[in-house]
């Protein structure tokens, strides 16, 4: 192999391998060579020795030859391909053909840490799109499987609806000897039928609500009352359940003619939720009071109980659907363990926030937040 | 002996290089480490007429960051477009570098590989795309190269295409 004298000064200080072809279709070496290209290239080096150590030169030699014969001066990159040099290791490579001062040149150069740097912006650029679009398919599987439920719970619950209604009705007439007097034991249980339809009604008006809400079909109906107007009736529904637990249920007064701007029926439904929840959970002799005040534009309600508490591990799960705090063996009452989601939701879909304060054996405080209307009427 | 040049060509991340991992070496990767210009391998196949050395040239994923060079096919024997089956588009753009790859080298023996077998419930491209694209006459291989289902049919079933294109 020889050196052209003329190059060395140039590429000697490169880690770059310079050849020149020559008239008979081989090449000389044209600089002293960096120490990894040697070992690779069989001499004399022509062009099968060449792809047989760079096979990617196969597609490039033919491309350079056409560059030397239409062009005065300039170069022609060949890209980066890598290829392995043992069976643990690889490197990258790229080659240029270069026309300069009338003389031919194909340099081959071992790429380092600029072809890292490359590769890692690529790498990150590639993996983020390819996280992009995982997301979004995942997103549109959410939304899918979400729309599937709501529409199946939907239609579920109308077609359990219908028949129920008829079991609620009758069952009502039989307990009023509406159709003929009944004995006693049996209007007893027509009137077990009624409960446990109720129940069930109750429970089928629960998932219709979260459905309609997952699926942004819940329509809200907003009107200005006071939480007077709708504290006095829920507390007049309550009163059976309060009297049997034996807990009593108080409002502050100054709180009553607070303004509120939401939807009636749904306000009259969050009260009934957290209210019959706190009832549930606190022991004979307790109390469950409500009061309120204003905050901005909105009314801050807080329900508080001297109950059983919720212990800190549960806390971040209670507004879980179906989730429901355990109870003590032999506890009757009963819950779907929907009645806070529910609630917390519909609150949400007013644009208010719901939470909670609780500690073991020291009672829990439910606070929520709804528009006054004294301020913000239009967003809703 | 016969050496040929095939080329694996595909939008990125659709498991180009993990094939040829799985082919060649036998193993798989689960992290996605992307091919930045060509990355060559050669693989010999015992073949009924004898033996087959491939060349295996895996082409950068096709993108706006580093569009395909269609230079890198020339002298292929052959290719593989490889498609996603949980990537809808990339069925797209495999379609797509098909139709260019024909515009510039001619009709070349080729295999289209549905790639990631493994995630099967996940796969976006539905059934009925994939028999239009075999009622095309499309070579269509579904294939796993983290299981390693089909990768060695495809490259078996290229080869084969190439040495019948010799007789």
């Amino acid at each position: 192999m020889t050196c052209d004298p003329g190059v060395i000064g140039i590429f000697s200080t490169l880690d770059i391998a310079v050849l020149k072809p020559t008239a008979h279709g081989v090449f000389t070496v044209a600089a002293p060579p960096p120490h990894w290209f040697l070992p690779l290239v069989a001499d004399p080096i022509g062009d099968d020795s060449l792809v047989s150590a760079f096979p990617f030169l196969d597609s490039f030699l033919p491309n350079a030859r056409d560059f030397w014969a239409r062009v005065e001066a300039g170069s022609l990159r060949s890209g980066t391909w890598v290829q392995r040099d043992s069976p643990d290791s690889e490197s990258a490579f790229e080659a240029t053909a270069l026309r300069a001062l009338s003389e031919n040149y194909l340099l081959i150069a071992m790429l380092g840490e600029e072809f890292q740097q490359r590769r890692s912006a690529l790498q990150s650029a590639r993996s983020r799109g390819l996280e992009k679009e995982a997301l979004e398919r995942r997103n549109r599987e959410m939304e899918r499987i979400t729309g599937m439920t709501s529409d199946f719970l939907a239609t579920m619950s109308h077609e359990l609806r219908t028949p129920l209604n008829a079991i609620l009705g009758f069952s009502a007439l039989l307990t009023q000897g509406k159709g003929g007097a009944l004995p006693e034991r049996q209007q007893h249980f027509a009137g077990q039928v009624h409960q446990a339809a109720s129940h069930l009604l109750a429970l089928i008006n629960d998932l219709l609500d979260l459905s309609g809400m997952e699926a942004g079909r819940m329509r809200l109906h907003p009107e200005a009352f006071t939480l007077g107007d709708e504290l006095q009736e829920t507390f007049s529904t309550l009163a059976p359940l309060a009297l049997q637990r034996k807990v009593a249920l108080r409002s502050d007064a100054g709180c009553l003619p607070l303004p509120i701007y939401a939807d009636r029926i749904r306000f009259r439904q969050i009260l009934h939720n957290l209210l019959s929840n706190s009832l549930k959970f606190t022991p004979e002799g307790g109390t469950v009071s409500v009061s309120a005040h204003l905050e901005g534009p909105w009314i801050e309600i807080v329900i508080s109980d001297t109950g059983i508490g919720i212990p800190e591990a549960e806390q971040s799960l209670i507004f879980e659907k179906f989730y429901q705090v355990p109870r003590s063996k032999g506890d009757p009452l009963e819950g779907t363990g929907l009645g806070l989601p529910i609630a917390k939701g519909l609150v949400e879909q007013h644009g208010g926030k719901m939470s909670l304060r609780s500690r073991l054996g020291a009672g829990s405080s439910f606070t929520f937040t709804l528009p006054s209307g004294i301020f913000n009427r239009g967003e809703l | 002996m016969i050496q040929k040049k095939i080329c694996m060509v595909g939008a990125y991340g659709v498991g180009k290089t993990s094939l040829v991992k799985r082919f060649v070496e036998s193993i798989f990767d689960e992290r996605y480490h992307t091919t930045v210009g060509v990355k060559i391998d050669k693989k010999r196949l015992q073949m009924e007429d004898g033996e087959l050395t491939l060349v295996l040239w895996d082409l950068a994923g096709d993108d706006e960051l580093e569009p395909l060079r269609l230079s890198y096919l020339r002298g292929a024997s052959g290719y593989i477009l490889v498609a996603d089956g949980c990537r809808e588009s990339t069925l797209d753009i495999a379609g797509d570098l098909h139709s260019r790859i024909a515009g510039v080298h001619g009709a070349l023996p080729f295999v289209l590989a549905v790639n990631k077998m493994d995630l099967e419930a996940e796969w976006r491209i539905s059934e009925d795309r994939l028999a239009r694209v075999t009622a095309l006459g499309w070579p269509l291989i579904r294939t796993s190269a983290k299981t390693g289902a089909g990768v060695d049919q495809t490259f078996s079933t290229l080869a084969s295409l190439l040495l019948q294109d010799l007789k």
